[in-house]
């Protein structure tokens, strides 16, 4: 498949351009990806004009100014009448040279009379030298500094331009365009410059041209380079660089004074700029003040834990951060192998509602999930990032926001984020309080940026009140069991998502999962369509019956889990299948829990027995 | 210099900090970039010029 390339210049060029590139790429059609396809000017203005419907001189000068826009798709070269415009199919042509410095013909034939050999035995021997002795191959003097090198037969140097001499007839396919047979003189360009990425550059169009087309790759490529800087010249927080050199230390006992500062006089995170005033004492109208603050970020990152986002350098000690947020219900990596589904592409929460949309209005609407609920956990889906603070510091992993109640103002909460990196997702805790003070498993919350981009708010649809009895984990017990109790619902609630008596009930046929149990989705599916799915099998052959949103319904009392994820997992399984004909009924053969369930000693408890 | 010879991320690095220095304060890095493509550039041009 050809790529085809981006054109620049304004819209009628981009249009003129990329049709001039469609009618060369004809002509091209059966030509290598990266061979020239060469056209004149001239053929090209007979071939526009009437179907553009202006006269010629017009046409010219359109385009001219369509290659002119875009000088790195079409070289332009002259043969003294006219001007002749080379491309590829692939877009951008680059001369191919051949590396015949070291070809065999060239050593074997060139020169046509070699230097004479004063010993001939010491680079030729009949007698097989013995193994595993290696003697040293003589090479002469003349082959090291003396010998030419040749390209199609012209010699140069390593440095001079190259000059190849194409003599190439290019084929058209269009009548109206006559063949060009010309003598091209291609030149080595010496001012492209390859990025790590293979991202090749011309450093020599304008820096506008340059950036406007590869800007965000030279500048990640310069930041993964001063990062990995040997001497480690730069010094880089955020977006920010400086000379390492000139920007200053802290002394020990300055490090001790704000360490104290935020963990016993503060006890929250503290912006760089509370640091500065209130423990070193920096005069924020100083003329150095954004050098003291960029010092202060840099060297803390040795020492603190920067829990900040974008417009709010907020720093904490690992101890303070432990405490946000902190939720001992959860470990770390069972929670994260929740979420990993998110950033293996299973992440489905822009289905409904584009970034583009949840950024210019501010805010995300949220259905919360019984397991969300009941941990204070909310998954980091591309949803919520779209509005959330984005990290600083390359490999962030974590920020602390402040979420507020929008019908509750004197209510806040600190929330500890965990940023997704690599393959592992992220997620946001300590929600806990909030999510049980205000909200029911089920209620559809709206969370909205304010002007401070470390604080958000959580709003609601009011209701009229009622009782419902809902699903709740009774720890009171040495072992967790599921149970219902009454819960007031204030709130707009996804009424599938609601736990009730009627949706989960038989929950509690099922057995208690701890968390890292959980992790096994297939155990789970296996035990939801046990309890919870109407038997079509029979004994020898158990298959169960649930239909799609159920099954979604339950698995979230369970776990963090996409509908995307969930029916990629039912596509994989082996025993489940789709049921045709009906309305995302999935049909599941589940073996081993039914036997479990038949002879009522397994992992199943019985309620009632309790 | 020929570009073939120019490393991205290493040639002209102490022409690049000698534009951070000058500067004076910390810059943001797409500024940087924008100079890091300049010198680049001049690197690429004097040798061609020579």
């Amino acid at each position: 498949m050809t790529t085809l390339p981006t054109f620049a210049g304004t819209p009628a060029e981009r249009t003129l351009a990329e049709q001039i590139h469609e009618v060369m790429r004809m002509q091209g059609h059966f030509f290598a990806s990266d061979a020239p396809i060469q056209q004149r000017v001239s053929h090209l203005v007979t071939f526009f004009a009437p179907r553009r419907g202006g006269d010629e001189a017009t046409t010219h000068a359109e385009i001219n100014a369509a290659i002119n826009a875009n000088p790195e798709i079409f070289v332009q070269t002259s043969d003294g009448e006219d001007i002749i415009i080379t491309t590829a199919r692939t877009g951008v042509y680059r001369a191919r040279v051949a590396d015949t410095k070291h070809s065999l013909q060239a050593r074997l034939y060139e020169p046509e009379h070699p230097l004479p050999l004063d010993d001939l035995s010491v680079v030729m021997t009949t007698t097989r030298p013995t193994m595993p002795k290696i003697d040293p191959v003589y090479v002469s003097d003349y082959w090291l500094s003396d010998a030419p090198t040749t390209v199609d037969g012209i010699e140069h140097t390593d440095d001079a331009d190259v000059d190849i001499d194409t003599d190439a007839t290019v084929i058209i396919t269009d009548t109206n365009v006559a063949p060009v047979k010309t003598s091209l003189h291609m030149h080595r360009d010496t001012t492209r410059v390859t990025l790590p990425q293979g991202i090749t550059i011309d450093v020599a169009l304008s820096l506008d041209h340059i950036m406007g087309l590869h800007g965000e790759a030279i500048i990640s490529a310069l930041r993964s380079s001063i990062e990995k800087d040997p001497i480690k010249r730069f010094a880089v927080f955020g977006n920010h660089v400086a000379d390492e050199h000139e920007v200053r230390s802290f002394s020990k006992n300055e490090i001790r004074q704000i360490t104290e500062y935020i963990e016993n006089e503060q006890q929250v995170p503290v912006l760089d700029s509370d640091i500065l005033v209130n423990v070193l004492r920096v005069n924020p109208r100083a003329v150095d003040y954004e050098r003291q603050r960029f010092a202060l970020n840099y060297r803390l990152l040795k020492d603190l834990e920067f829990v900040g986002v974008a417009g709010a350098n907020l720093w904490a000690t690992r101890k303070l951060l432990d405490k946000i947020g902190a939720n001992k219900r959860i470990k770390a990596a069972d929670m994260a192998a929740f979420v990993n589904h998110l950033e293996e592409g299973f992440d489905d929460s822009l289905t409904v509602t584009p970034a583009a949309t949840i950024q210019q209005r501010g805010s995300v609407e949220h259905k919360l999930t019984f397991f969300e609920w009941e941990y204070g956990i909310l998954p980091f889906n591309n949803a919520l990032a779209a509005i959330l603070p984005a990290p600083v510091i390359n490999r962030q992993g974590n920020a602390v926001l402040t979420f507020e109640m929008v019908q509750h103002g004197h209510y806040a909460v600190s929330v500890n984020v965990r940023f997704p990196a690599g393959t592992r997702g992220g997620w946001i805790q300590g929600f806990d309080e909030l999510f049980r003070e205000w909200f029911v498993p089920g209620a559809v919350i709206t969370i909205s940026r304010t002007n401070q981009p470390n604080v958000l708010t959580i709003g609601y649809q009011e209701v009229d009140d009622r009782i419902e009895q809902l699903l709740y984990i009774d720890d009171s017990k040495k072992k967790s069991k599921y149970a219902f109790a009454e819960m007031r619902v204030t709130s707009t609630v996804d009424e599938d998502l609601l736990p009730t008596q009627a949706n989960v009930g038989r929950i509690r046929k099922i057995k208690f999962f701890e968390i890292s149990e959980r992790k096994n989705i297939h155990t789970l599916l296996e035990n939801i369509f046990m309890g919870f799915g109407e038997e079509v099998g029979s004994k020898q052959d158990p298959i169960y019956r649930l239909g799609f949103e159920q099954l979604f319904a339950v698995m979230s009392v369970y776990r963090t889990v996409t509908r995307k994820y969930l029916l990629h997992v039912l596509d994989e399984h082996e025993q489940c299948k789709r049921v045709n004909n009906t309305n995302g009924m999935w049909d599941c053969r589940v073996d081993l829990v039914v036997n479990e369930r038949n002879d009522n000693t397994g992992g199943f408890y019985d309620d009632e027995e309790e | 210099m020929d570009g073939k010879q120019i490393t991205f991320g290493t040639t002209g690095f102490d022409e690049l900090l000698e534009a951070l220095r000058e500067a004076g304060e910390p810059q943001d890095i797409a500024w940087l970039a924008e100079r890091y493509i300049e010198i680049l550039r001049k690197l690429a041009q004097t040798e061609e010029q020579e």
